[in-house]
């Protein structure tokens, strides 16, 4: 397999507070990688600047081939008279001006929204309308797929179900890389082939299966407290 | 049926007729665009501003089409370079829009012989449009339908998604960009009709009740059309029924109009 993404020392600051430091990392074509860290660690940063919405940073950063990205606050006007099946179109649209319905079609399907093509976007339910921004991205064709905590604001259902199309979608396209970022530690460890534990820092990253409960108890001062309430307590519990 | 006939009789009342309801249908196009980018006060300033290019016209005897766009543009550019210095957008149209107003009253104080017109600029005359304003009307309408449908798909995700409109690298410069001009256009034909103070009715009200029944991007523009065409209508015909001023009594049946459309916002 070969890299896809590549970080070298990469280090961010605003006002002379380092928000990443020495962060370095290699993310292989067709990884899932799950990226963790208490709220301020500089996860939503690190995506920002994989995305460049952030360009002045020192390091070095590459993404090779087409990223799709789903933004973890929607900046989507949902007000606007938009029927879904256009709003998921824009992802082909930036492929090259040109809309193919019938791909369109297909791809609301596989995210279960077939029978809402016609709606409005405003008429959609929060995990619904996650659903459809991820056929946006994946419409776009892309080689890299980021997410930033795409459970945010969706109910307990609709984040299962995201999760599940995930790792639907994963089979389908095995070659597809995913970073994602995500509060939901048990889903990460359950669906991501890679964990990274950022804390302004890279504290640990390797397989999902190769990261120790230490490693996590470090980053997560409440670690012991979430884990006793938490569904997939067995998960860690096997650790 | 005096209204139909002296229609038909005097030509003055025809131009103003038909110019009235260009421009209603001009402002009602890009009314949701000002509604749905959350620019309304940004073309109220815009309309203040051309106070001043108004003035400057008169006092240098130049037209005050060109004058009173070369402001709004000079308005807008003026907005945008303020709020890259750590004042907001409502701060700076709120500033700018004092001071273009200010400017346009010391201008207009200057040819004592010209005062007469300011209150005609403040709350508009339809009855001074002539055919050259009902031609520029039909022009910029025309340049602003082929650029509708050229570029309809970047205008629809430059709506509803900026950021992610960026992100897939559409054109959103450049929409932002024409958007603004239009905006300016706009204003500078609505003013002879409404008037500087009476504008933001016409460019804000249809798209309000365009955004409550549209059920899309075609029918966000139709209801906004019909909106402002019906309305100027009935205002027009009130105006010339009743001997009233013909600006303010399209904004009071707009706004009267709008009423009852609160309940589906």
């Amino acid at each position: 397999m070969s890299v896809i993404v590549e970080v070298r020392n990469l280090r961010f600051s605003v006002g002379g507070v380092d928000i990443l430091k020495d962060v370095s990392f290699d993310v292989e074509e067709g990884e899932f990688v799950g990226i963790i860290g208490p709220n301020g660690a500089g996860k939503s940063t690190l995506v920002k600047i994989l995305v460049g919405e952030i360009k002045k940073y020192t390091g070095h950063v590459r993404v090779l081939g087409r990223v799709g990205y789903l933004p973890q606050v929607q900046t989507s006007r949902r007000d606007f008279p938009m029927k879904v099946r256009e709003f998921a179109a824009m992802g082909a649209y930036a492929k090259g001006r040109k809309i193919s319905w019938d791909k369109v079609k297909e791809t609301l399907e596989k995210v279960g929204l077939s029978n809402k093509s016609e709606h409005l976007i405003r008429e959609l339910s929060p995990g619904e309308f996650q659903r459809l921004s991820l056929a946006r991205a994946i419409l776009a064709e892309p080689d890299v797929l980021i997410l930033d905590e795409p459970e945010a604001g969706v109910d307990e259902m609709g984040r299962a179900r995201f999760f599940e199309l995930l790792d639907d979608l994963k089979k389908r396209i095995p070659h597809l890389t995913v970073l994602m970022v995500s509060h939901d530690i048990g889903m990460v460890f359950q669906s991501c082939t890679t964990v990274m534990c950022l804390n302004r820092t890279l504290h640990c990253h390797g397989p999902t299966s190769e990261i120790k409960i230490e490693d996590l108890k470090k980053i997560f001062v409440d670690f012991d407290l979430w884990i006793k309430g938490n569904r997939h307590y067995e998960i860690f519990h096997r650790k | 049926m005096g209204f139909v006939q002296d229609l038909a009789r005097f030509e003055f009342l025809r131009i103003s007729f038909v110019g009235g309801i260009l421009v209603a249908v001009l402002a009602a196009i890009v009314s949701p665009f000002v509604v749905f980018r959350r620019m309304e006060f940004i073309g109220d300033g815009t309309a203040h501003a051309t106070f001043a290019g108004l003035a400057l016209a008169f006092l240098l005897g130049f037209d005050h089409r060109v004058v009173s766009l070369l402001t709004a543009i000079a308005f807008a550019l003026s907005v945008s370079a303020l709020s890259r210095r750590r004042v907001s957008e409502n701060s700076a149209i709120g500033i700018l829009l004092s001071f273009f107003m200010a400017l346009g009253m010391i201008l207009f104080s200057l040819p004592k012989r010209y005062k007469a017109n300011v209150i005609g600029f403040l709350f508009g005359d339809i009855l001074l449009v002539n055919k050259t304003d009902v031609w520029m009307t039909l022009f910029v309408l025309t340049f602003v339908l082929v650029f509708l449908i050229a570029f309809r798909w970047e205008i629809k995700y430059f709506l509803v998604d900026e950021e992610m409109a960026k992100f897939f690298k559409l054109k959103t410069g450049f929409v932002k960009v024409f958007i603004l001009l239009f905006i300016s256009l706009v204003v500078v034909t609505i003013v002879k009709v409404v008037g500087i103070v009476l504008t933001s009715a016409m460019l804000i009200i249809p798209g309000m009740v365009a955004k409550a029944f549209a059920r899309g991007f075609s029918s966000l523009l139709l209801v906004s059309v019909v909106y402002n065409f019906v309305t100027f209508v009935l205002g027009f015909y009130l105006a010339y029924r009743f001997d009233l001023p013909p600006g303010p009594c399209i904004v009071m049946v707009s706004f009267s109009l709008f009423l009852p459309v609160l309940k589906f916002l």
